[in-house]
């Protein structure tokens, strides 16, 4: 931070720091110019301003302000577009030939603008912050040499392998991004040096690209279709996927992990056998009919609350058998022989039916 | 400020190269009385936590002494951040990881270990230390039964606390140039305060050392009054405990301080709206101690604590407001009517909602996407049905077209219009009628929309305020 400040109250720098009359019209704020492009008096000679997405006079008020609130000397504002079009400007600024390449998800237009100079086809894809359908003013896509169009596939597997083999953490663009470097590096004849981002962390997207049931759920999960029940079981007791209870466990932690889990029926499992199912219904019943407080309600053991009566179906059987479970408002308990291997909900019904039609 | 260009540190070969080394920040806009409390972001490692530390000198104190060798197998029970940078240290050089874990743990956790190439054992949560299926006899028993393998035991392992000694205590005495008056740091195992306490110590430090402990923990009354406190649970994850394991050191500590949940997650959000860091629920507990410890200072002096690890692992829990009043840890009155039971209101765009002319596709993917069974229907800001996952079935089972067409339908075909409203001053028992019909109760307050109430929502009212 300068030393110097200015000597206004916030809220006043807030409104008209960085801010002088306009010339022509004597505004007081600075007007907001959605120009695009400036007229030149003759090549190369202009007021200052050339395109939108280079300079113009409402981003130098609002980077003058900014850089009064924080004393600083100089602000700058960014916005999409600026990570390829502010980094490929200053590598040529100082004589780089690097190729500027984009990484461009399947189902973002921009890579067909690129590559064969008409936007690609619009779709829709998972990958989260990267990809449009439009170009945004702070693109410049004349400084991009070649572009390449990723599956969601190709950049979640991606970024699963950075996590296996490198142990990098990373979010589901940068999975589009690395695949792309890849490509590119794979293609080389010569040894090459390449540069692209971790843009975010993966933190946040473990639900998502770490989780092999979401994968499944979004169709995106590595498996072959049986015909059968197994199809639709993307969490699989043996897996350790289905959060379970044990007969002598409280009611209260059962019902923790129903909610920790968000879930609303728990499969009882004795010895590495299913043995009931406790739903949200057996716990209503429970709090409902009995007179004791309610501490001890839940202190009970999920033995005294669970349905034993148990509507299991055979894994070798057909979708059809599901229907009649569903009518009586139950959920489908699926068994291999004896042994358990996983719930069926209408939700799972209706995901199957929908990425499969 | 603006961005200026940053001193830059060489490109590495490997992320553990980038292990150690954490920036620290000064607390300025929260309220610290007369002191400076700086932040040690121990976030900013590779695997996202201060557990990267001593995964690194465990190893090598493994290798060392030839309990490790190539083709090794490491061993360990644990769930948390030890898991995640035994795995990232581990595999990166060459080892197998082990990993034993109580299945109580979230399934997120479970697998992002698995995603690292964690082979992940489940064992039983519900039965006691000494039991063969308890997670760290089992990993003890697995330890033994496998050749080469090594069970790294972080509570009773002595790198644990060296690798502090090595390195996060000389790292914190040479970016405070010496000058620390207090050092504020949670228990999991003891490593991090017993290393760093014996290491300013050793330089000469009068630096108090301060010990963060969740309410539910037993250790603040162990230093406190020399007797374990009573002994509870609670919501902030990785610290505190109900034994002192053996790395810690509990001579070396001055004072505790015990912190509710409550506390521990306002102070993680207020350091993400004040500070703009993001912060896990235990940096919340150091966070919250070292606060307290600095307002109670009548002179200027300076705190050193720790981001352990980084919220965004926590972004659906501390961040998420319906979340919080789920855990009846959000700030609200009750008024003894329906409306303690609706965490997530209409008016406040809680609900995920959708209407009559969407398709059944876009009012699938929306209840898919918010993990719900039902969605309002709402036109013009009024509910006219209610779609849930039996209607949706039933358009499935019952059509001849192919299912795209059926999925490309209009919510208005399948949606039930007959509607089994209560008013939001009814009292609690008006729900069980409409719950024994297998319904949801839609809430009403008068014409307007206030929200739903599933059984999940009334058992957790009654279970949160019992």
């Amino acid at each position: 931070m300068a030393d110097k400040k200015n000597s206004q109250g916030f809220s006043t720098r807030a409104i008209h720091a960085g801010q002088h009359p306009d010339p022509t019209t004597g505004a007081v704020m600075t007007p907001i110019y959605a120009t695009s492009t400036y007229a030149q008096e003759s090549p190369g000679v202009n007021k200052g301003y050339e395109y939108a997405r280079g300079k113009n006079p409402t981003r130098e008020a609002f980077e003058a302000c900014i850089a009064d609130l924080e004393g600083g000397t100089h602000g700058f504002g960014f916005g999409s577009g600026m990570a390829i079009t502010g980094t490929a400007r200053f590598l040529k600024s100082v004589g780089s030939n690097a190729q500027i390449i984009l990484a461009d998800p399947v189902g973002s237009t921009l890579a067909g603008i690129v590559n064969e100079g008409v936007p690609g086809p619009d779709g829709s894809y998972t990958v989260e912050g990267i990809g449009q359908n439009f170009v945004p003013d702070t693109a410049d896509m004349s400084l991009i040499d070649k572009a390449y169009s990723i599956p969601d596939a190709e950049a979640i597997a991606t970024a699963r392998e950075l996590l296996l083999k490198e142990g990098i953490l990373a979010g589901s663009s940068s999975g589009t991004l690395i695949a792309t470097a890849l490509r590119w590096c794979r293609e080389q004849t010569e040894p090459k040096t390449c540069v692209t981002f971790v843009c975010d962390t993966g933190a946040k997207y473990l639900s998502k690209v770490y989780n092999d049931a979401w994968l499944a759920d979004q169709g995106l999960g590595e498996r072959e279709l049986h015909g059968d029940l197994s199809d639709l079981i993307n969490r699989k007791y043996e897996r350790g996927d289905v959060v379970v209870a044990g007969p002598g466990d409280t009611l209260d932690t059962a019902f923790k992990r129903m909610k920790g889990a968000d879930v609303s029926q728990l499969p009882i499992i004795e010895d590495g056998r299913l043995v009931g199912i406790l739903d949200e219904s057996d716990l209503v019943h429970v709090m409902n009919t009995d007179e004791i407080t309610r501490k001890e309600r839940f202190a009970k053991p999920v033995a005294d609350a669970m349905t034993r009566d148990l509507d299991t179906l055979q894994v070798k059987e057909p979708l059809d058998a599901l229907i009649p479970v569903f009518d009586r408002d139950r959920v489908a308990i699926v068994l291999d022989g004896e042994k358990f291997v996983g719930l069926i909900t209408r939700t799972d019904l209706i995901n199957h039916l929908s990425l499969n039609r | 400020m603006s961005l200026t260009a940053p001193a830059l540190s060489a490109t590495v070969k490997s992320p553990l190269d980038l292990i150690g080394k954490t920036p620290m920040v000064e607390v300025t806009k929260i309220d610290t009385g007369k002191c400076r409390l700086l932040l040690k972001l121990e976030s900013q490692n590779p695997g996202g936590s201060i557990k990267d530390r001593i995964a690194v000198e465990m190893l090598d104190a493994a290798e060392r002494e030839g309990w490790l060798k190539e083709g090794g197998t490491i061993v360990e029970a644990t769930a948390g951040n030890t898991g995640l940078a035994l795995t990232l240290v581990g595999r990166a050089r060459g080892y197998k990881v082990l990993l034993v874990i109580p299945d109580k743990m979230s399934k997120e956790k479970i697998q992002h270990l698995r995603a690292m190439g964690a082979d992940v054992r489940l064992t039983r949560s519900d039965v006691p230390h000494g039991h063969p299926e308890y997670y760290t006899d089992m990993a003890e028993r697995l330890a033994q039964a496998i050749p080469g393998a090594y069970y790294v035991n972080q509570f009773a392992n002595q790198s644990n606390a060296e690798a502090h000694v090595k390195t996060t205590g000389p790292e914190i005495w040479a970016q405070t140039g010496g000058e620390i008056d207090a050092f504020v740091a949670g228990i999991g195992s003891g490593g991090t305060i017993t290393g760093t306490a014996r290491f300013l110590k050793s330089v000469g430090s009068n630096a108090q050392i301060i010990l963060a402990d969740p309410v539910g923990s037993t250790l603040a009354g162990i230093v406190n009054e020399g007797v374990p406190g009573p002994d509870g649970s609670y919501t902030v994850e990785g610290i505190g405990q109900n034994f002192v394991p053996d790395t810690a050191d509990m001579s070396l500590i001055d004072k505790a301080y015990s912190i509710p949940d409550a506390e521990a997650i306002a102070t993680a959000r207020e350091l993400l709206l004040k500070e703009g860091i993001l912060a896990g629920s235990s940096s919340g507990t150091l966070i919250a101690t070292a606060l307290r410890w600095c307002r109670e200072q009548t002179e200027p002096k300076t705190c050193v604590t720790f981001v352990c690890d980084t919220g965004a692992k926590y972004l659906s829990k501390v961040y998420n407001d319906a979340w919080l009043a789920d855990q009846g840890l959000g700030e609200r009155e009750l008024h003894g009517d329906l409306s303690d039971l609706i965490n997530r209101k209409y008016e406040r765009g809680d609900v995920v909602v959708a209407g009559p002319g969407d398709t059944l596709d876009t009012a699938f993917k929306r209840m898919k996407g918010a993990d719900v069974s039902q969605l309002p229907i709402i036109e013009d800001g009024r509910l006219v049905g209610i779609l849930d996952e039996s209607d949706l079935v039933h358009v499935m089972n019952t059509d001849e077209i192919t299912r795209k067409e059926r999925f490309a339908k209009p919510v208005a075909d399948a949606m039930t219009r007959d509607l089994d409203t209560l008013q939001v001053k009814e009292p609690l028992d008006a729900l069980i009628p409409v719950f024994d019909r297998d319904r949801v109760a839609i809430v009403l307050d008068g014409e307007k929309f206030v929200g739903l109430i599933t059984r999940t929502d009334l058992i957790n009212h009654l279970s949160l305020n019992r």
